[in-house]
């Protein structure tokens, strides 16, 4: 009475996945998916920043205390930040784990230090009285920016959990492809920070 | 590509970002006209996004899948903002 796994077709369906597998990278696609999911919830806050702004015919003086400068040298961290996992990435396909965790690390401590200038930027414009009960334009600033500080927050995790992973027995194929979905939400990150600069400092800011 | 993307490439890139980093914010440093100000900014912002999806996140040898999720999204919220326009322009105008 029991049938067998070839009756059943589980074979079948496995020779399938796999094949599936080796014309698609499933964990990549999956990375995409997720971003592109990410593109939705920020291009739409985006998207109606700029509406709301367009409607009151722009931010006035609460978009001119917005402190650019502090948040230029986070841009300058981030991308450097980015070049160093970029380098990691090239050092786990040359296979020089060494490499690995020194630029992973770096990129984790950029990251870092992202969120400690974050932190002097948040404080600076508390003190100031600028509060995310401020206003419309610090309801947007605070709720964009913090969103964004999550994601980053996330992927410093992810970096420092993915030294744990870069051990000899990992080398090769597996670490790349780990090493390249995380990469490629960090440059998601600094992609959506990109727009949020133009778009909540440095706009603002322009008399 | 994909493979031979050297410590060399990753530096330029990073040298490309910090140039168009300094176009955008010598838009707001240098007190420029409104509207050249945020034409810079923006196209400064469009172009580091086009760096980073180019050099970094590798999208020149992505397939059409990878790049229907990369522009189906940016589109359906370009369409949504702009469906919103008239709202706006009533809002305004009363």
């Amino acid at each position: 009475m029991t049938e067998s796994v070839a009756e059943i077709g589980v074979p079948h369906a496995a020779h399938e996945v796999s094949e599936l597998s080796a014309s698609y990278e499933i964990g990549k696609l999956g990375m995409w998916i997720f971003l592109a999911g990410e593109t939705m919830l920020f291009g739409g806050l985006m998207g109606v920043f700029t509406l709301v702004a367009f409607s009151r015919g722009g931010w006035g003086s609460d978009g001119a205390h917005v402190n650019w400068r502090l948040a230029g040298i986070n841009t300058i961290i981030l991308f450097t930040s980015s070049m160093t996992a970029s380098l990691a990435q090239g050092a786990a396909r040359g296979g020089d784990l060494a490499r690995v965790r020194r630029y992973l690390s770096a990129s984790g401590l950029l990251g870092v230090l992202f969120l400690v200038v974050k932190a002097f930027e948040y404080a600076g414009d508390v003190r100031e009285g600028f509060t995310p009960l401020a206003g419309l334009f610090w309801n947007f600033y605070y709720l964009m920016t913090g969103l964004h500080v999550l994601h980053l927050f996330a992927g410093v995790v992810v970096f420092f959990g993915m030294l744990l992973w870069v051990k000899p027995q990992n080398a090769g194929s597996w670490l790349e492809r780990k090493l390249k979905y995380a990469c490629l939400y960090w440059y998601f990150v600094e992609v959506v920070w990109v727009f949020l600069y133009a778009l909540v400092y440095l706009s603002p800011s322009v008399q | 590509m994909e493979n031979t993307f050297s410590t060399a490439d990753s530096l330029k890139t990073w040298v490309m970002l910090v140039v168009l980093f300094l176009v955008g914010v010598s838009a707001v440093a240098l007190g420029l006209s409104r509207d050249l100000a945020f034409t810079l900014i923006f196209a400064a912002a469009i172009a580091e996004a086009y760096v980073i999806g180019r050099y970094y996140m590798r999208l020149r040898s992505e397939d059409m899948l990878i790049w229907s999720l990369v522009l189906l999204p940016v589109a359906t919220v370009i369409v949504l903002a702009f469906v919103l326009i008239p709202d706006v322009v009533i809002r305004r105008t009363h």
